[in-house]
């Protein structure tokens, strides 16, 4: 039902309630009377991919800032601070950045992550994920998508995806040991489950 | 309890200056708001002519509900680095008494930080716990499991003081068993336009040959 129909049943409701004595039955009009969809609303949280604003800003102004700034800005505005801040992570264990799984210099990694927005594939050839392998990556966001281990990857992992996984005495950087908790989702529509309290 | 575990948890964090999370708790100024977005999805559902759009806001308890002065925005930018990354249409959703309510997607008046609701584009309405499928598309609000998984004390340890093992061996997911209040819809792309060439080989100017791909992303805005 279109609004102006909600508004012309109100209008209705309103004249019959002149005319008519009101009963009960009224009553499962009035959250529709009460409905308000007026006025300006005023951006207070955005979110595009997983985990950027949480991991990339450096401060708690930053943060608050990250969160009022449209897309098209993005880049101009924190592509410098998500640098300094992977050059700063990688400082506290005595290591550089190198060029990673798909090829992305420093640079071009935090580029691309400080427009954050999320992509979405309608007519891909595989299925919709943050990141299925080297051919198939940032064509959608799943539920069940292990999107910060993906992350920690594309930051840690170097050429072969790999670096600094635990072994031979390097510090695991490219898994929090963690997947999806079962029961959490569903195939079928809504795609959650139901809460638990 | 584990919301006892959660709010001890978030504590500690604080006091570190450390907010962490897929989006969850993400910066001060809307943490533990109304407005705080804790997840963003889309993907392909059961429908392949269609796209799914999830997003969560976090549930402490079961009577955590949907602000009704927090409009919920989904942007879709079908037209790719052209013009910039700019909404080009948006979902809207917005709860009201009993009821979530669903505008669009529609090409919005104004880009950017504030929004108006044209109420000519309503689409829909479904009371807040059930599903709706009106005109090819479906609906639901409500609480539901969070799906997000992540070990977000270790992650804040490897942030904090870089200890040699980094995440070690083993980890715990700090999300099981919280709940979310979420929204879900699935939409036919005839309804999204055509998707952009996508926008790491725009951006970039790389041939990476990654399919054409809407550029999404999620806001909420509160009533002024």
């Amino acid at each position: 039902m279109k609004i102006f129909n909600i508004k012309y049943a109100i209008a209705l409701i309103a004249v019959a309630a002149f005319t008519i004595s009101c009963d009960d039955d009224d009553v499962t009009e009035i959250p529709e009377a009460s409905t308000n969809f007026t006025g300006t609303f005023v951006q207070q949280d955005q979110m595009g991919r997983p985990g950027i604003n949480t991991v990339f800003p450096t401060t708690e102004a930053d943060e608050n800032e990250f969160n009022v700034t449209i897309p098209s800005d993005g880049i101009a505005r924190w592509q410098p601070t998500f640098q300094a801040k992977v050059e700063a992570l990688y400082d506290a264990y005595g290591a550089t950045y190198e060029n990673n799984i798909i090829g992305l210099d420093l640079p071009t990694l935090t580029t691309a992550l400080s427009l954050d927005v999320l992509q979405v594939a309608p007519n891909g050839s595989g299925p919709t994920t943050y990141f299925g392998g080297t051919s198939n990556f940032l064509t959608g966001r799943a539920l069940n998508d292990d999107v910060i281990d993906v992350s920690l990857i594309l930051l840690f992992g170097g050429q072969s995806g790999a670096r600094f996984n635990g072994d031979g005495g390097t510090p695991n950087l490219v898994s929090d040991n963690v997947g999806l908790e079962a029961g959490t989702t569903s195939d079928s529509f809504p795609y959650l489950t139901a809460p638990k309290f | 309890m584990k919301k006892i575990a959660l709010w001890s948890s978030i504590a500690v964090c604080a006091a570190a200056g450390i907010f962490i999370a897929a989006d969850h708790l993400d910066a001060p100024a809307v943490g533990m708001t109304t407005s705080d977005i804790a997840d963003f999805y889309a993907f392909e559902g059961a429908n392949a002519a269609s796209t799914t759009f999830v997003v969560t806001l976090p549930a402490g308890t079961s009577s955590a509900q949907f602000d009704e002065n927090v409009l919920i925005e989904i942007n879709i930018d079908n037209t790719g680095a052209a013009d910039g990354v700019v909404e080009d249409l948006v979902l809207q959703a917005l709860r009201q008494g009993d009821d979530m309510f669903f505008f669009g997607p529609y090409k919005p008046g104004q880009t950017g930080l504030n929004s108006t609701i044209d109420t000519d584009e309503f689409a829909a309405s479904v009371k807040i716990g059930e599903s709706k499928t009106i005109g090819g598309v479906s609906y639901f609000a409500g609480q539901r499991q969070d799906a997000f998984f992540f070990d977000f004390e270790q992650f804040n340890t490897v942030v904090g003081t870089a200890p040699a093992e980094g995440f070690g061996s083993t980890g715990n997911n700090f999300f099981t068993p919280l709940n979310v209040n979420a929204i879900v819809i699935e939409i036919p792309n005839t309804l999204l336009g055509t998707a952009p060439p996508h926008i790491v080989d725009q951006l970039l100017q790389t041939t990476t040959g990654l399919p054409a791909a809407y550029n999404v992303w999620v806001e909420t805005k509160k009533r002024g």
